[in-house]
């Protein structure tokens, strides 16, 4: 089942006292199926961050079709994007986006409490979910009182709290350090095995050779696709490493 | 040179680019200088006409204003100042990070800061001069000065707020250098938040909070003493600020957790973003909220006091002189002065062409006593003067012939007294005894009337209703004849002769007659004196005290309503950058475009109408121990003190929700900027 479908996807900046037009997304397509855990690859400015907030439904596309869960994002009304978003997404920013005046336990909830859950299912999830992500003994602190991985940890929680269809991943190991970026990437990998579908954007190798395919995105066009299929993480790294080398030349 | 032009290029670009900031910053240092320079001003030009009664007390007065005002405007700029700082703090820090020198940024903030100053003292002179008349007319209206003042603008005044002023922002600028100089410039790039520690001791703050406004109404209420009062109402004022700060700080946090403990109430959308942030935001931003609470309360009880002062005028003056003349003497038996007194009046008024009417005449014996057991005892040995400091049941006690009852009380009642007994007016100290004690012989108190109006017998002043009784006795000579007997004892009083009377006549002819009768006032040799007044007389002095008291009333009652204003300004913008980072993360994370603004509107609402509402509750208790505060010196509110209460409330409530209005507006904006949710 396809989870995610961009079709022709097309995104042009305008500057408004400027008539120079920027073309972010030239012409992207590709789709995701459920289970699966994808990595979007590219340099700074090659439209992968673009592609994210389009998919997030946080930018709007200037043409092309964006599926999500078989619904044409771009037909989803404005008074509506807010509850789609909640109910169908999750999201792993960068920098953790954590809100200080809420505990990890009620950051964790946020998505919930919006939806208007009941109690008690909300506490139930918590748990699991904490469990799940080894962050009970924090569950009663404060953001600024935990590190950056657990910060991470966290968000992550807060994503997946929902059981959202797709979990969008903005460089989430961009500001950890690589003891804890491994971990959080194991975490992915395992959340992945549980069944949830992720797509994440990143310009870390290493990061990438955790998912189960990479796309590389070029001059806002997918440049090229490689599956990992039964590789090590270290061989897919290897494999991923002469994509880019490729990637480069060929651009020259 | 040329390295100093870029810093003024620099320092002129932050200026414009902080403008948000910087503008009411700069406005209201503008209007802080001329609301002082039009205090001094003011008070040159009352001082200067000196033919006119009274400008000893208004130039005081505005001289008073002044140092309030000055007091205000230092505490007023370093606030404002903090605020801008804390939003720029960012920028400073990024400027040591690109590699300007500790000291080049310093110049900046010099150039900077001499670019506010000086614009501001200059242009609030200008706008100072440019109001100074209307305020002036203004003044001279509510004072009703007859004499007519010139509008002159003094070059001391002028001189006085360029240095103050120039002080000001020169320890301003010292402070800011000092706090950049203190943190590096990383610390200055991350120093917004990273949530405050939890404050210890929250429960027993709030409690003491609590205490302490409890405490401070209880005085406000339970101080019955007029001349208490006016030791207490400071205490109370003081305990009630202290309190407003513990109950915001802490009992605001204390309540909020106790909702989030509530799981049903906490976990709903709404609820779940306001409290929280609630919490978050209380810690941080009470005190500015007390602040403003603070300062509301102020405004209102300025304005509505000196309000009802100015309003009861006239009727303070009638309470005190209740006959347009009136003329009191020694009692002595070789010489009838009531008889020559009486003909000499009657001389003037033939010549002058007026009438007397209503005329009235009586005697009186003064002393004071005060409750032993049962007994009022008259001016005793036993009389301790550290109780009477204490003002604890001394009285000052006015001893008149019965007969005259019916026109000190202006009601007619059964008086037939037997030769021990006396009626006595209703007073907190009388109460229960029984027995007065006049010149050695005890009275019975036969009825106890109460003292609803008395029609100024005497000056009223404070010592009037409460510290004072009326005492009638059948017969008034035997009391002078007891104290003739009693004149060994130090503490005798001798007895008092008045006349009161009003004229009737046309304008010209009442002048006549009252330059006549102020002649023999100034005639009289010492060993007789006379003590003559009239009640046109002490007019001018009433409009100079109350219509001075009402402009300054007003006039700072503005400057406290301005700056309210400007706080919850700088409040509102310096909130609205940190709620925007939380609001974008929320909108993310899936809170929907109207859902936000609805708990922005809830978050507001709470913030603007806690103060708001504390103040009213503040002032409404304040109002009881204001009304025994105006009785001192004044006589009494006459019942306009709770209109006009009410009334100041109402403008100040409409021009505090217009100002949220406002604000609210800027609020949204800055938490909408920069949102790519649709």
């Amino acid at each position: 089942m396809k989870i995610l479908e961009v079709q022709d996807l097309k995104k042009v900046y305008t500057t408004r006292f400027n008539l120079n037009k920027c073309e972010a997304l030239r012409s992207v397509s590709f789709s995701v199926e459920q289970g699966e855990f994808v990595a979007i690859m590219g340099e700074s400015g090659s439209g992968k961050s673009t592609l994210l907030n389009i998919i997030a439904s946080l930018l709007k596309q200037t043409a092309g079709y964006v599926g999500l869960a078989g619904k044409n994002i771009a037909e989803i009304k404005d008074s509506q994007l807010s509850a789609f978003r909640r109910d169908h997404l999750g999201f792993v920013f960068q920098d953790f986006n954590l809100l200080d005046n809420f505990s990890v336990k009620d950051n964790m909830l946020l998505p919930m409490v919006l939806a208007q859950k009941p109690y008690d299912l909300m506490l139930q999830r918590v748990q699991e979910v904490a469990a799940l992500l080894k962050i009970t003994d924090l569950l009663e602190k404060f953001p600024y009182e935990i590190s950056g991985g657990e910060k991470q940890r966290t968000a992550i929680g807060r994503a997946i709290i929902t059981n959202p269809e797709l979990l969008l991943a903005d460089e989430p190991t961009g500001a950890l350090d690589s003891k804890a970026s491994e971990r959080i990437l194991r975490l992915f990998q395992q959340i992945n095995e549980t069944g949830q579908t992720i797509l994440m954007v990143t310009h870390s190798v290493r990061a990438a050779s955790k998912a189960k395919r990479v796309l590389f995105i070029k001059d806002g066009q997918v440049f090229n696709e490689i599956y990992k299929a039964e590789q090590t993480d270290d061989a897919f790294y290897q494999k991923i490493m002469n994509t880019l080398a490729v990637m480069t030349n060929g651009g020259e | 040179m040329k390295g100093n032009f870029f810093y003024v290029q620099l320092a002129k670009s932050n200026i414009k680019r902080n403008e948000r900031n910087f503008i009411p910053f700069w406005l209201s240092c503008m209007i802080v200088v001329a609301f002082f320079f039009n205090m001094l001003n003011l008070k040159q030009i009352v001082e200067h006409s000196e033919d006119v009664y009274g400008n000893t007390t208004v130039a005081s007065f505005l001289g008073f204003g002044g140092v309030i005002v000055g007091i205000l405007a230092a505490i007023f700029v370093f606030y404002a100042n903090s605020f801008l700082m804390k939003n720029r703090k960012k920028e400073l820090g990024l400027y040591g990070i690109l590699g300007l020198e500790k000291r080049h940024v310093a110049l900046m903030l010099l150039i900077e800061n001499l670019f506010i100053a000086g614009s501001s003292i200059i242009s609030g002179l200008l706008l100072g001069m440019a109001f100074g008349k209307l305020l002036f007319l203004a003044m001279a209206k509510l004072i009703q000065y007859a004499v007519n003042m010139p509008f002159t603008i003094y070059t001391g005044p002028i001189w006085w707020t360029i240095a103050v002023f120039a002080v000001l922002f020169l320890l301003v600028l010292v402070f800011n250098l000092i706090t950049m100089h203190l943190t590096e410039p990383v610390e200055l790039l991350k120093s917004k938040n990273h949530g405050e520690k939890q404050p210890r001791f929250l429960r027993l703050t709030a409690m003491a909070g609590f205490f302490c406004i409890g405490a401070g109404y209880y005085i406000a209420i339970t101080t019955t003493n007029p001349l208490k009062a006016i030791l207490m109402f400071f205490f109370a004022v003081l305990l009630v600020i202290v309190g407003t700060h513990y109950l915001f700080t802490a009992g605001s946090v204390v309540f909020l957790k106790m909702l989030k403990k509530n799981q049903k109430f906490y976990y709903r959308p709404t609820n779940f973003i306001s409290t929280s942030s609630l919490i978050y935001r209380m810690r941080k931003n009470a005190t500015g909220l007390a602040n403003i609470c603070v300062l509301s309360c102020m405004v209102i009880v300025t304005v509505s006091t000196t309000a009802t002062v100015y309003g009861s005028m006239e009727k303070a003056l009638d309470k005190r002189f209740p006959r347009d003349y009136q003329m009191e003497w020694t009692l002595r038996e070789e010489k009838d002065r009531l008889k020559i007194y009486q003909s000499l009046l009657g001389k003037y008024a033939d010549q002058a062409g007026v009438t007397i009417t209503d005329e009235y005449s009586t005697r009186s014996l003064g002393f004071m006593t005060m409750p032993i057991n049962d007994v009022l005892v008259r001016d005793a040995n036993e009389f301790n003067t550290m109780d009477a400091m204490g003002l604890d049941g001394f009285l000052w006690v006015n001893v008149y012939p019965a007969q005259d009852f019916s026109v000190i009380f202006e009601e007619e009642i059964d008086i037939s007294l037997a030769k021990d007994e006396v009626i006595v007016s209703e007073n907190p100290v009388v109460n229960n005894r029984q027995i007065l004690n006049i010149a050695g012989k005890e009275y019975r108190i036969k009825k106890i009337v109460p003292m609803k109006e008395i029609k100024g017998l005497e000056e009223a002043n404070v010592l009037d209703d409460l510290l004072q009784i009326v005492v009638f006795v059948a017969d008034i000579e035997e009391v002078f004849e007891l104290q003739k007997q009693d004149q060994e004892n130090p503490h005798a009083s001798t007895p008092e002769e008045s006349l009161y009377f009003n004229i009737k006549g046309n304008k010209e002819n009442i002048a006549t007659f009252d330059r006549l009768v102020m002649a023999t006032r100034n005639n009289e040799n010492e060993d007789e004196r006379l003590r003559l007044d009239s009640k046109e007389w002490n007019r001018a002095e009433y409009y100079g005290f109350t219509g001075g008291l009402y402009f300054i009333g007003i006039f700072l009652g503005s400057l406290f309503l301005l700056l309210t204003v400007l706080i919850i300004y700088f409040k509102q913008m310096s909130e609205g950058e940190e709620d925007r980072e939380r609001f974008q993360i929320l909108m993310k994370v899936g809170l929907s475009h109207a859902e936000a603004k609805k708990v922005i509107h809830k978050q507001l609402v709470m913030m603007f109408f806690l103060p708001l509402v504390t103040a009213i509750i503040h002032v409404t208790v304040a109002r009881f121990i204001i009304e025994r505060l105006l009785l001192v010196g004044f006589g009494g509110n006459y019942g306009l003190l709770t209109p006009y209460l009410a009334l100041t409330i109402v403008i100040f409530a409409v021009i505090y929700f217009t100002v949220y209005l406002w604000t609210s507006k800027t609020y949204y904006q800055i938490v909408n900027s920069g949102n790519g949710t649709h």
